[in-house]
């Protein structure tokens, strides 16, 4: 699709930072404007459902200190009632540090190592304030909100209470650039839009509370919606028609509207808007190049399907955020089927991988630099092994959605230096675990983290609470984290939902208040 | 409100439900959504202020009862007693507790919350509008859920993506009209006046009423700019597919009452989740709507037409929420595979849909009846013989295992986990969706972590269950103890609801009282059930807000009471229910004559 930029949406377009995309010829997606503006900072939040396996995702580079690697978290008896105090940070860009050196979670992203920033030793203590729902409810919330949730329902789930991170930031982008989109990709089996036993995403529902916020799984209708779904000037009299239609429609809406009080008015006026929204897009011109329509899966084996609807939506993001209609994006890796990471289809991937998978069985007695498995059980090894494997399949398909970002030059660099992934998932294992929970970023968002960076925080703050936290200690919020990306886009935000927990480590006697305010220290050199 | 001590027995159960229903009354419906959770295994004070209340610690008469805050902040004065509401269904009673269930005027609604079509309604309404068309599939996100139901208006609001799929649907229907309009156009393109006759008569049936003078003069100006007919054509159902007039129902009436064609859209959305049909749109065209005999003549000719019939089972399939049985996870050993579910769910919609046809059904046969379709698969698991193979037959299951919708593995396999089932879902589902009492969330600090089940000593699933919860004591049983009382009268059925004697070698125990009454199983239990006026209640109450989009004034008021009063003294049946409904005042703004 090639479409003329004329003077007004060059002016409105320029507003949204797209004139500093001087993007060349060997880029998907090319643009005319050559200079370069100040860069924008966008950000994707990949979600990948069912937990990380921490031991295999954590690392140390060759000739690293021996105390880097003593504390072993999983190791309860001999380190369950002591603190971690050991802070430090290693270049990821280091010659020596090749790429069978990386973890095995890690290896898939190696050649993103120049942008990608690890972190090791955070926890998501705000899912102990969260009374609401069992631990997955409570991760699924806490690492994409952390807030309490609302309430809960069907005996383990909950329901969100305010919106997710990404909405959070891009109601605040809207409320200067009402035009953003915000993109909400989740692919599915055969593009069945299906409902997760526990959601991440919410947004504010207006009324002070959230709901959930609805997953595109069809990669051509998401293009059809960015991008008016014609590659050509049209010709069709219906196409043509369409701005007609919605004119005639806004007005029946304004009709009804001005009837209307209440609460009956704000909800009509609201689908006025969004409707007004898309008839601006639909009539928007914007000289983006020629980003493909996503194919078709019709005939493709589902698991094929997967993969192919996942890497369109990689690529949606990238022409979206090329072309300045997005600056908010989330992106989840569930359901996914487990034939792509080597397992039987038929899999009960719950039951018999994840929860049999605990790395306080595993790692119980050896550390996880030692390369020795705690326990000969076959069940736990091939389940163990199982979640390793979905760790390095999902950080592969994250690579490629990096790959799509650092494709697309701007400025001296590429949209993935002024773009921020935060890649995550709601566990830190598949038993529930809450604590030494990893956040990988890839990008530096425009400077608000240095990259290239492994980072590990102490985990010696007094455990809030005993349910999702094996040990007596646990670690650095990840509530900073997500404090530090709000601020890093302007909002005025130093805390998300509590200011503190009160924690306590009874064998060491220790009492006190674990601070969740405020950002994360030394993300920034 | 007081409660007595967890170890008491009937009476602590009934005096729970009872306050649980006004205090359920205060504080769910204010949430607007289905908060009807258990919350997991182990549970304190059936309340979400404050935390934990020790029976041990409370004071009150006899010096056994302990307070269960309100969620909302509003607290009881501590002066009902549980005693005292033992034994009475009268649920006027719990106003010590600020409820205000007493019976007001019941006077005919003005109008109603505009509401925006679901998508069951959406799509139904698209074929009945477009008929003899191919209509293209049409993608939606799926719709919110409230207490089950998908056509809540308030939870029923627009969104960006929905929006969008709003337009790719109606874009998509455009393009079929526009390659054959002459299914839709009523007269000869080449006339002069056939533009204007057909957004006349398609904008009546896709607006359901009129249009104005104004819409009319849009929409000619939208034919007048196309290049063609066919053109003008699909550019106004386009157009008119995605106006609130046909998205919502918006009821602005005329002078302060419900126009007729409101009335019909009422009428048709109620039961038979779709447009008026010709019949409808000329009653309410010359005024046949304006009285209740002429309410009541359309109301007649709609129950007797299949739409109806449809209707009815859609209502049970989102009230006892069959559609679970698709989702939920069970074990590969099961062999609870999609052909089984499949048939689960075609045998429980069978089920309900046979108190639609029999005129003598009643509302306790949904409770209480052990006739099931089966196919082979299915026989399997409910223990019968099967019919032949790719055939399926009505059975008379044993009565003595089975009896009534709970004993259908369309609930009991759903509300189970893949290992075991789950005693806490099945009982919180009959508080919740039978007597309308569902218990309050957990209060903080409450551990949900299921029970580990590697103990080297065997226990029954019962026994696992009690010592995580009732056995205790304290706060954890006061809501335990009457949702593990009923959800214990299914541990005959296992995690896809075949029926056992044993568990884990021993003898299963199903034993428990309701109401005053001891029960043995869940036979037993269903039948208590099924003659107690709270279960009749609570189902009035689930179908006015069916009808009503969920309306909570009138969900939680005179209409709700006043049916509920006329099926127990009339002994009115299921269909007759929905004419009741579909007839009074306050439903359609129609008064008597």
């Amino acid at each position: 699709m090639r479409m003329r930029l004329n003077r007004r949406n060059f002016v409105s377009l320029a507003g949204l930072g797209l004139g500093g995309l001087g993007l060349g010829a060997a880029a998907p997606w090319s643009r005319s404007r050559a200079s370069v503006l100040a860069p924008p900072r966008r950000v994707v939040f990949v979600y990948a459902e069912g937990g990380w396996t921490a031991p295999h995702l954590v690392m140390r580079p060759p000739g690293a200190p021996a105390e880097w690697s003593e504390y072993n978290i999983y190791d309860a008896e001999r380190f369950g009632t002591v603190p971690d105090p050991l802070e430090f940070e290693f270049s990821l860009t280091d010659s020596s540090l090749t790429e069978d050196r990386f973890s095995r979670v890690l290896a898939p992203l190696y050649r993103h190592r120049s942008k990608m920033t690890v972190f090791e030793g955070l926890a998501m203590l705000s899912t102990s304030l969260d009374p609401n729902g069992d631990a997955h409810a409570q991760g699924h919330i806490g690492c994409m909100s952390a807030i309490p949730a609302a309430y809960t329902y069907d005996e383990v789930k909950s329901w969100g209470s305010g919106p997710s991170m990404d909405q959070r930031i891009q109601e605040f982008l809207r409320n200067e650039a009402p035009e953003l989109r915000s993109l909400d990709f989740r692919p599915s089996v055969d593009r069945q839009y299906v409902e997760l036993f526990h959601e991440f995403l919410y947004r504010s529902d207006g009324m002070g509370g959230a709901e959930r916020l609805p997953t595109q799984s069809d990669p051509e209708a998401a293009f059809d919606d960015l991008f008016g779904g014609s590659e050509v000037p049209p010709t069709d009299p219906l196409e043509l028609a369409q701005q007609q239609i919605l004119a005639v429609t806004d007005e029946q809406f304004r009709d009804l509207s001005g009837r209307l009080a209440g609460d009956d008015r704000v909800k009509i006026e609201t689908h006025r808007e969004m409707l007004e929204a898309l008839r601006t897009r639909l009539g928007s011109q914007v000289d983006c190049g020629s980003p493909a329509r996503p194919g078709s899966i019709d005939g493709v084996d589902e698991a094929e399907g997967y993969v192919q609807d996942f890497d369109s939506f990689t690529q949606l993001i990238g022409a979206a955020f090329a072309c300045g209609v997005s600056r908010v994006a989330s992106l989840g890796l569930t359901m996914i089927p487990p034939q792509l990471y080597g397992l039987p289809s038929s899999a009960s991937i719950h039951h018999e991988y994840e929860h049999e998978s605990d790395p306080f069985v595993g790692f119980a007695s050896n550390s996880p630099f030692e390369g020795v498995y705690s326990t000969q059980s076959e069940t736990w090894i091939n389940a163990y092994e199982g979640m390793v494997a979905r760790n390095v399949w999902q950080a592969q398909q994250v690579a490629k959605l990096a790959d799509i970002l650092d494709a697309i030059p701007e400025g001296d660099g590429t949209l993935l230096d002024s773009t921020l992934i935060v890649y995550l998932s709601e566990l830190s294992s598949g038993v529930h675990g809450h604590e030494a929970y990893p956040v990988i970023l890839l990008g530096a968002g425009g400077g608000i983290v240095t990259p290239g960076r492994y980072i590990k925080y102490a985990q010696s703050n007094p455990n809030p609470y005993g349910r999702n936290y094996a040990n007596e200690f646990t670690g650095t919020p990840h509530t900073h984290l997500f404090i530090s990306i709000l601020q890093a886009f302007g909002m005025d935000v130093d805390m998300l939902g509590a200011a503190s927990v009160e924690g306590a480590a009874p064998h060491a006697n220790v009492e006190g208040i674990v601070n969740l305010s405020g950002p994360l220290p030394r993300l920034v050199v | 409100m007081r409660i007595a001590a967890p170890d008491s027995t009937d009476s602590t159960i009934d005096a729970m439900l009872l306050h649980w229903m006004a205090y359920r009354r205060r504080w769910f419906w204010r949430s607007r959504t289905r908060v009807g959770a258990v919350g997991g295994l182990i549970l304190t004070a059936c309340h979400a202020s404050d935390g934990p209340v020790d029976a041990a610690e409370a004071e009150g008469s006899g010096g056994e009862g302990h307070d269960v805050g309100m969620a909302t902040g509003g607290s009881s004065d501590g002066s009902s007693d549980a005693s005292t509401a033992a034994g009475s269904e009268n649920t006027a009673d719990a106003g010590e507790t600020g409820d205000t269930s007493t019976p007001s005027e019941c006077v005919p609604a003005a109008s109603a919350p505009i509401r925006r079509l679901s998508h069951q309604e959406y799509r139904n309404t698209v074929a009945d509008l477009l008929p003899g068309l191919a209509l293209p599939e049409l993608t939606l996100v799926s719709d919110p859920s409230v207490r089950g139901f998908s056509n809540n208006a308030e939870a029923l609001a627009p969104s960006e993506l929905l929006v969008s799929q709003y337009y790719r649907a109606a874009r998509s229907i455009a393009e079929v009209v526009v390659e054959d309009v002459t299914a839709l156009v009523p007269c000869d393109p080449a006339a002069s006046d056939c533009a204007a006759q057909f957004i006349t008569e398609f904008g009546l049936r896709a607006f359901r009423r009129p249009l104005t003078e104004d819409e009319v003069e849009r929409y000619t100006g939208l034919f007048a700019v196309s290049e063609s007919f066919e053109i003008g054509v699909a550019a106004t159902v386009q157009a008119m597919l995605q106006a609130p007039q046909f998205l919502y129902r918006p009821e602005v009436g005329v002078e302060e009452a419900a126009t007729g064609y409101e009335v019909a859209s009422r009428l048709s959305y109620f039961l038979w989740a779709t447009m008026p049909d010709e019949p409808l749109f000329e009653a309410a065209q010359n005024g046949g709507l304006e009285q209740r005999s002429g309410v009541e003549t359309q109301v007649v000719r709609m129950l007797a037409d299949d739409r109806a019939r449809a209707g009815f089972v859609h209502f049970h399939r989102e009230w006892l929420d069959f559609d679970r049985i698709m989702t939920v996870q069970k074990l590969p050993e099961d062999g609870f595979d999609d052909p089984v579910r499949e048939a689960v769910m075609r045998s429980a919609e069978s089920f309900v849909e046979r108190q639609y046809s029999d005129p003598e059904a009643t509302f306790a046969d949904l409770l209480t009846s052990n006739v099931f379709a089966v196919d082979a698969r299915l026989a399997d698991v409910l223990g019968v013989e099967p019919p032949e193979d790719g055939a399926w037959a009505e059975v008379e299951v044993d009565p003595s295992q089975r009896s009534g919708i709970l004993t259908h593995p369309a609930i009991l396999a759903a509300l189970a986990y893949a290992e075991y089932p789950s005693p806490v879902l099945r009982g919180e589902f009959v508080l919740d969706q039978l007597l309308c009492a569902a218990p309050g969330p957990p209060p903080p600090g409450t551990d949900t972590t299921l029970p580990d089940r590697t103990e080297s000593e065997p226990r029954t699933n019962r026994e696992i269950y009690e010592a995580a919860t009732t056995g205790k004591g304290g706060a954890c049983a006061s809501c335990h103890l009457p949702i593990n009382a009923i959800g214990y009268s299914f541990e005959h059925y296992d995690r896809i609801g075949r029926y056992r004697t044993l568990d884990r070698e021993i003898e299963v125990d199903a034993s428990g009282s309701f109401a005053g009454q001891d029960f043995t199983n869940a036979v037993e239990l269903s039948a208590q059930l099924a003659n107690s006026e709270l279960f009749t209640s609570c189902v009035v109450e689930h179908w006015v807000a069916y009808a009503t989009g969920g309306d909570e004034v009138l969900a939680e008021g005179c209409l709700t009471e006043q049916l509920t009063e006329r099926v127990l003294a009339e002994g009115l049946g299921p269909v007759e229910l929905l004419a009741e409904i579909a007839m009074h005042p306050v439903f359609t703004g129609v008064g008597d004559e």
